[in-house]
């Protein structure tokens, strides 16, 4: 017993280190991108101190554990990091791209670890990345290296002036050197020395006779730049304005406007030759400088809120069973509180003081009640923030550049419902990049602006959760998907009767695919079928918002809790049935000259002009019923995408908070039921499945 | 009666468990005959409560009942022997057991005993009848001059059930 007692302690310390893990890398890709996309060097280092931290806790941890695949990684990444704590180096878009990398490979290891408790069998991969980031650290090295040898020949050149002063053949050669070792500073995220270089070029450019003083002081500051780089470290220079101001006196003051619109090509024209150099994206990097403030606003906010949330919220880890558990028994509460209050054996009686008591334990039930459910409700941003690292992946794969823009991270939802989220998202992200946004020649054909923004959001709507996946590319094109449908023999018949809803629907079938090639984002047809099994698992709704050329929208319409609905109580002779509300258009009664029976014995009545088919509940689940013609009894009228069917039942009894039970799984699937809840009374109510009864009519 | 025990409780205790509850059997009344069941799986024993019928399910799966909360489906053990169904009364039992994490509630006659039987009292069932019910024998317990049928429970609710409901929806 007392080694059976080790093993799980030691199964739950993997358990935890799993996840706190799996939590941590969740955290640290966001400050990654959030890194290489700032601008600003302040924040920076509070957020690579951040980043190194929690490599660090993840290499602690894994170390403890024995997991020595993860520490060799993260030591790697550590070590570059390291580099950039120490100021040796600044992130570059490629860096985050690599160091986003080692966490996948982390989380490859983990997973690995959850399924074989060993951190072998992914070891090529670690050796890769290790390599790549070892290579990294070493074209830091060299671009340091360099600088020094560009450094030596601009004062070789310099001195060589001094001696020959009217010799102004080589003046274009250093300030083309000047220019490559800026942006080499500009790299390395030595601000200071970038600003210092661009005074010294205005300044080459603005006179145009090098004398001794000139020239001395041109030399003395090289020489203060390179004792910088040597000392390695930030390169602040303290006295830097003095040394601005020096220069600016030195210029003279007539000639200073031009030389800096000159400055500014040769600036254009040499990046390109430093991008070959240094084999660097500086090209991704370029459209960030004009980027327009919204991006920079959107990251910053992003950050902010990052850090009021870990200030302010503090969370405990729970077992979900033990949850689970709370919300059965505050159910059972309710049900027990109900109980007494409505106990027969107090018809007929009027106690003053037990209706005072009982209001009052009622009140305090359905607090509880509210409190245990939302206990259960985590906001999404977790998965949002899965969708940025997504997002840059993607872009920078097509090609695009695009501007993922968050809303409303903090709204709540049920946890089981927030994991199967997680996959239709990246697949309507996936599709939005790949085939809704044009790439960046269509763009400017079509006069549109260069990025693209896909907006992301999450809010309460109606009872509901809605999120909103949104972009602005060029939106479903309604005739294609309609010949690929025909095309596909998915529809048959006059296609003039298709509104464009049910067009756009096709979307979702498995396999369907307008793409004319498949590329390696998107064109096979899964991920929109999965879309839409996920959200039809959690018994949601999708709503297409088409705009030709302006984008499109797809609003996923997910319920608050898979925990709660809100049902109408109805009744088939003595089975009391739920229907979610939700589903439910109308409850009618008909005159018989409403009703038309086919030949095949399907009956469908005529309501407004729209003919809908009857489902006798009563026959359906063979149960005897009160009434047997359709004008006695009652007509609900329920719908699930766009297709509508009549229940028939004897009666309506009211409305119900139904917390959802499965029914057990030794039953199996019972057609037409999804579930049932315990009434007021302790009687158990099946909860019809609207949409497979939906499903089943119309398809008859 | 069995109160059912804290899950944590189970897990730990369980070799102490397995030797107070070894060779017992919970015995219960179907007609004239006693059967037996290994305690083990016994969870607890309540009256009849009021069933909620479930459609689309084989006819000796009688629906379901609300156990405090938890909505557990019922068996009626008669029917599932292919026996004359009998009017619920009083007297009538429901047997809650737990196999694979599921529990289920079997409908008894009358639950009489919970009795300890010793292995070398078990004979293996019988073999001259291989027909319906009889499969579900795990053998035949001696109890001074009694016979009494210990049933093998994972067979009881679960052998052939898939044919069975695959049959009903043909």
């Amino acid at each position: 017993m007392q080694k059976k007692k080790k093993q799980i302690q030691i199964d739950d310390i993997i358990l935890s280190f799993l996840s706190e893990s799996r939590e941590m890398i969740d955290e640290l890709v966001p400050q990654i991108i959030a890194l290489a996309e700032s601008k600003s060097s302040e924040t920076d280092d509070e957020t690579i101190n951040r980043i190194f931290r929690m490599f660090h806790s993840i290499k602690g941890a894994s170390g403890c554990l024995q997991f020595n695949e993860i520490v060799r990684v993260t030591h790697e990444a550590e070590t570059f990091l390291d580099l950039v704590r120490e100021g040796k180096a600044k992130i570059t878009q490629k860096d985050a791209e690599l160091l986003c990398k080692t966490c996948d490979i982390i989380n490859g290891l983990l997973d690995q670890i959850e399924h074989t408790a060993k951190d072998t069998g992914l070891e090529s991969k670690g050796d890769d990345i290790i390599e790549k980031i070892l290579d990294r650290i070493k074209i830091n090295t060299i671009v340091i290296d360099k600088k020094g040898e560009t450094l030596k020949q601009i004062e070789d050149l310099f001195i060589k002036l001094q001696n020959n002063p009217s010799d102004l053949s080589e003046i274009s050669k250093i300030k083309s050197l000047i220019t490559i070792f800026k942006d080499n500073c500009k790299l390395s995220g030595y601000i200071d020395l970038e600003t210092l270089c661009i005074k010294i070029h205005t300044f080459i450019s603005a006179i145009d006779k090098f004398d001794d003083v000139n020239i001395m002081s041109l030399l003395y500051l090289i020489d203060i730049i390179k004792q910088k780089i040597i000392k390695g470290g930030d390169c602040k220079i303290d006295n830097l304005s003095v040394l601005l101001q020096m220069l600016d006196d030195f210029t003279p003051s007539s000639k200073i406007e031009e030389p800096e619109k000159e400055e500014e090509t040769t600036n254009s024209y040499s990046r390109p030759v430093i991008v070959q150099q240094e084999a660097i994206a500086l090209l991704r990097e370029e459209p960030q400088i004009d980027t327009n403030s919204n991006k920079e606003d959107s990251v910053n906010q992003s950050k902010i809120q990052l850090k009021s949330r870990g200030a302010n919220r503090q969370d405990i880890r729970v077992d979900l069973s033990k949850l689970d558990q709370l919300i059965n028994l505050v159910g059972e509460l309710v049900i027990a509180e109900s109980m007494v209050v409505k106990n027969p054996d107090l018809k007929g009686h009027e106690f003053e003081n037990f209706e005072r008591a009982s209001t009052h334990l009622n009140k305090i039930v359905r607090e509880l009640q509210d409190i245990a459910l939302s206990i259960r409700m985590i906001p999404i941003s977790g998965i949002f923030k899965r969708m940025i690292r997504l997002v840059y992946d993607l872009s920078a794969k097509a090609n695009k550049k695009i501007n993922l823009k968050l809303i409303g991270e903090d709204t709540e939802i049920d946890k089981t419902v927030i994991e199967l989220m997680a996959d239709p998202l990246v697949h309507l992200i996936r599709n939005a990049i790949d085939h809704g946004i044009e790439n960046l020649e269509e763009r400017e054909r079509l006069g549109k602006s260069p990025i693209s923004e896909i907006l992301l959001e999450a809010k309460h709507e109606s009872g509901e959760v809605w999120i909103i996946v949104k972009d602005d590319g060029r939106g479903l094109n309604r005739d294609k998907i309609l010949d690929k449908a025909i095309e596909r023999g998915l529809f048959k018949g006059d296609p003039s009767t298709l509104n464009d809803n049910e067009i756009y629907n096709f979307i979702f079938m498995p396999g369907f695919s307008t793409a004319d090639k498949i590329t390696d984002i998107s064109g096979r047809g899964v991920g929109m079928d999965v879309v839409k099994k996920n959200i039809e698992r959690i018994k949601g709704h999708i709503d297409i918002v088409n705009k030709p050329g302006r984008g499109a929208t797809f609003i996923l319409r997910i319920p608050l809790t898979l925990a709660i609905i809100d049902g109408m109580l109805t009744r088939v002779g003595k089975t009391i049935y739920t229907i979610p509300l939700l589903s439910i258009r109308e409850s009618v009664q008909v005159k018989p000259e409403q009703i038309t029976k086919t030949m095949d014995g399907q009956e469908v009545i005529k309501i407004r002009g729209e003919i809908l088919p009857v489902l006798r509940l009563h026959e359906f689940h063979k149960i005897p019923s009160k009434y047997t013609n359709l004008n006695e009894g009652l007509l609900i009228i329920v719908e699930n995408q766009n297709d509508a069917v009549c229940l028939f039942v004897d009666e309506i009894l009211g409305d119900h908070q139904a917390v959802i039970k499965g029914l057990s799984n030794y039953l199996g699937d019972v057609a037409g039921v999804s579930g049932c809840t315990i009434l007021g009374d302790g009687e158990v109510s099946l909860i019809l499945d609207i949409g497979s009864i939906v499903k089943l009519k119309a398809k008859n | 009666m069995i109160k059912e025990k804290d899950t944590d409780d189970i897990f730990y205790d369980d070799e102490d468990d397995e030797d107070t509850l070894k060779d017992k059997y919970l015995t219960f009344c179907l007609g004239q005959e006693e059967y037996g069941i290994d305690i083990k799986y016994v969870i607890e024993v309540i009256g009849m409560q009021k069933i909620t019928e479930v459609p689309d399910v084989p006819d000796f799966v009688k629906g379901v009942i609300n156990l405090r909360g938890q909505v557990i489906p019922i068996t009626d053990v008669r029917m599932r022997f292919k026996m004359k169904p009998a009017e619920y009364n009083d007297r009538t039992c429901v047997v809650v057991v737990k196999i694979k994490d599921t529990q289920v509630g079997l409908i008894v006659d009358l639950v009489s005993d919970v009795i300890k039987i010793s292995e070398d009292q078990v004979q293996p069932p019988p073999r001259i009848n291989q027909k319906e019910g009889s499969r579900f024998i795990q053998g035949l317990g001696k109890v001074d001059d009694q016979v009494k049928i210990l049933l093998n429970i994972e067979k009881l609710l679960y052998e052939e059930e898939l044919e069975k409901i695959a049959a009903y929806e043909s």
